[in-house]
């Protein structure tokens, strides 16, 4: 699957666009499967804006979005639903887990949308990261950098052709951060699935194909 | 690790169980609602029913009208020829429509006496016969039919001369009263015709009639009897009519047999004044199951926003995992599918129940209505669920695409 964004301006930023220097905004750019891509800027500089309007949350924004073919101010709510499913997964900066659930039942409500990946590889990863024995915790008991691993692996438990992380790291310590990149790139690598990263910093945690200023 | 089924995890992050106390109170207004509709109903069509004759055991009479012309003063005094009706009249009441059948009443034209000895009792007396045709006749007896080479006479009587024996004559003249058993057993000399043309038969009282107040023979009898031993007397045009209405209290009918100075029955203006009440009553029965039902659906109703509004985050949430709004309607609908189900089932019953009581009530009233709800009480519980399943399924669309 290829993305592609053509002339993207988000409203809310349309203003204090002169001000920007962006090279996201404005611009014509397409994402190959495969890449991967880091979105870099200081905070308040619009990267979940921008990973939002790319995972098709947002509609206020002037330009097109493109999913292969699907322009996403025009995708039905079943067809985004499809792709979501099946093709696009993400990280969100603020996590969004169900805090009534145990950790088992926030990646199981995602895992069972398509029982692609199986309950065993779902609970290997989990004791990669170090949740093993917090399954059945609930997620609301669990630190932030813990929360932070429960969401990572949540969003590997689809099958997805591009794979969106919203400051994935942000509350994890150097040896958490190291696990779970290792195991992002391996995950994403049985599909030879793209990535798209956010950052407050430039890094070399993935072998990046583009870099964007915000 | 607890596996769970995806159904149990959506649940708990949808269909909350917390404030589920509001739901009983809804739940019992819907039930008690559709129930008192469903009762009007049974109400409505059984009196209905009983009316047009459906069972056709009515008792009311009201389905069944005997009718006779008026005799006036001076028809008595100058002893003109007896009030009969002609072919024109009859062809006439059968076209009012709610006119279904016209029975004739034949006379027997010949001179019947009727003699029973007993042990203690003896008594002769003159009488009069008549037969009407067999679809006219309540309780038909199995045994209802003779043949001209038979001895034995089968004899309907109605039961309100038996009434006029039991309550009037017995304890007047200090003789026992009779049960209808008891009178079925015992059997009567019945003298025909006169001169060397007479004839005896056994008679016996095979049935009681509620509808027609005569004495009726079956019409191979009177027939034969008009054939053999009549005196003189031409062939004659009916003085009574059996008719067979639809609804007896119909303005055409009444307003016909008015004008056309037609006595009948008084158990027209009996069953109209009751169905007067009943319809009244049905109708007020069924405003207050209205009123009733909006008050439940009401509280149905919010309590399911309500439910999509404590889930509105989470339902938010699983549209952005990838969980499409559709699929996610249809689970929470199903619930209340399962709801509404339950609550039509537990009305259906009780409908089921309300009618055998109604229909055992009735009968001991002499009012014969079916012991088992007609398509109309289903129908209409149909129509509620539909009505309810189309409103809540309205709003969760509503609550779930605003995600």
């Amino acid at each position: 699957m290829r993305l592609s964004i053509n002339h993207l301006v988000p409203l809310p930023l349309k203003q204090q666009h002169n001000t920007y220097n962006a090279t996201a905004w404005e611009q014509d750019m397409v994402f190959n499967q495969g890449e991967q891509v880091l979105v870099q800027g200081p905070s308040g500089s619009g990267k979940t804006l921008f990973i939002n309007t790319l995972y098709g949350l947002r509609k206020d924004f002037a330009g097109k979005v493109h999913w292969s073919a699907y322009n996403l101010q025009e995708i039905t709510p079943m067809q985004l639903s499809q792709l979501r499913a099946a093709s696009v997964s993400i990280v969100f900066q603020d996590l969004r887990l169900f805090p009534e659930l145990t950790v088992w039942e926030n990646i199981d409500i995602k895992r069972r949308l398509t029982d692609t990946v199986t309950g065993y590889d779902a609970e290997q990863w989990l004791e990669r990261l170090g949740l093993k024995n917090k399954m059945d915790m609930p997620v609301s008991t669990l630190s932030a950098g813990e929360q932070q691993r429960v969401a990572i692996v949540r969003a590997l438990s689809q099958p997805f052709e591009w794979l969106l992380l919203d400051e994935p790291f942000s509350y994890l310590d150097f040896f958490n951060k190291q696990k779970a990149i290792a195991l992002i790139k391996e995950v994403a690598g049985y599909t030879r699935a793209g990535i798209i990263v956010t950052s407050v910093a430039m890094n070399e945690d993935f072998v990046y194909d583009k870099k964007l200023l915000l | 690790m607890k596996q769970r089924p995806r159904k149990v995890i959506l649940r708990k992050l949808l269909l909350r169980r917390r404030g589920n106390k509001r739901l009983w109170p809804a739940l019992l207004s819907l039930c008690i609602g559709t129930l008192i509709l469903l009762y009007a109903i049974i109400l409505y069509t059984g009196f209905r029913d009983a009316l047009s004759g459906k069972y056709d055991k009515d008792s009311i009479e009201g389905t069944y009208l005997t009718i006779s012309k008026e005799i006036d003063a001076n028809q008595e005094i100058t002893k003109q020829k007896p009030a009969l009706f002609s072919n024109t009249e009859i062809r006439a009441l059968g076209s009012i429509p709610v006119v279904q059948d016209i029975g004739m009443f034949t006379s027997a034209r010949f001179p019947v006496e009727v003699a029973f000895t007993g042990d203690s009792t003896q008594f002769s007396t003159r009488l009069f016969i008549e037969s009407v045709p067999d679809r006219f006749i309540d309780d038909k007896p199995l045994d209802w039919y003779w043949q001209y080479t038979a001895n034995e006479v089968p004899v309907i009587v109605s039961t309100e001369f038996l009434n006029l024996y039991n309550f009037g004559y017995a304890p007047n003249q200090g003789v026992p009263q009779l049960t209808k058993g008891t009178i079925q057993t015992l059997r009567f000399t019945l003298k025909v015709g006169t001169g060397n043309d007479a004839a005896e038969y056994t008679a016996r009282v095979a049935g009681f009639s509620h509808r027609i107040s005569s004495i009726l023979v079956p019409e191979s009898f009177i027939e034969f009897g008009n054939q053999h031993y009549a005196v003189a007397q031409p062939e004659q045009q009916p003085s009574r009519l059996i008719l067979k209405v639809k609804d007896p209290s119909d303005e055409l009918l009444t307003e016909y047999l008015h004008e056309a100075k037609y006595e009948t029955n008084n158990e027209l203006l009996r069953s109209n004044r009751m169905r007067t009440v009943v319809y009244g009553a049905t109708l007020g029965m069924g405003l207050l199951a209205i009123v009733l039902l909006m008050m439940g659906l009401s509280v149905f109703i919010l309590f399911a926003e309500l439910t999509i509004a404590r889930a509105q985050h989470n339902l938010q949430l699983l549209v952005q995992l990838g969980y499409s709004p559709r699929f996610l309607s249809r689970f929470i609908l199903r619930r209340y599918v399962f709801i509404i189900l339950g609550v039509m089932i537990a009305a259906g019953i009780a409908a089921i129940y309300a009618q055998v009581q109604t229909a055992k009530a009735a009968l001991e009233m002499d009012l014969y209505i079916a012991r088992f709800p007609g398509w109309e009480v289903w129908a209409a519980l149909a129509a509620v669920a539909v009505v309810l399943l189309v409103l809540v399924k309205r709003k969760i669309d509503k609550g779930v695409n605003r995600t």
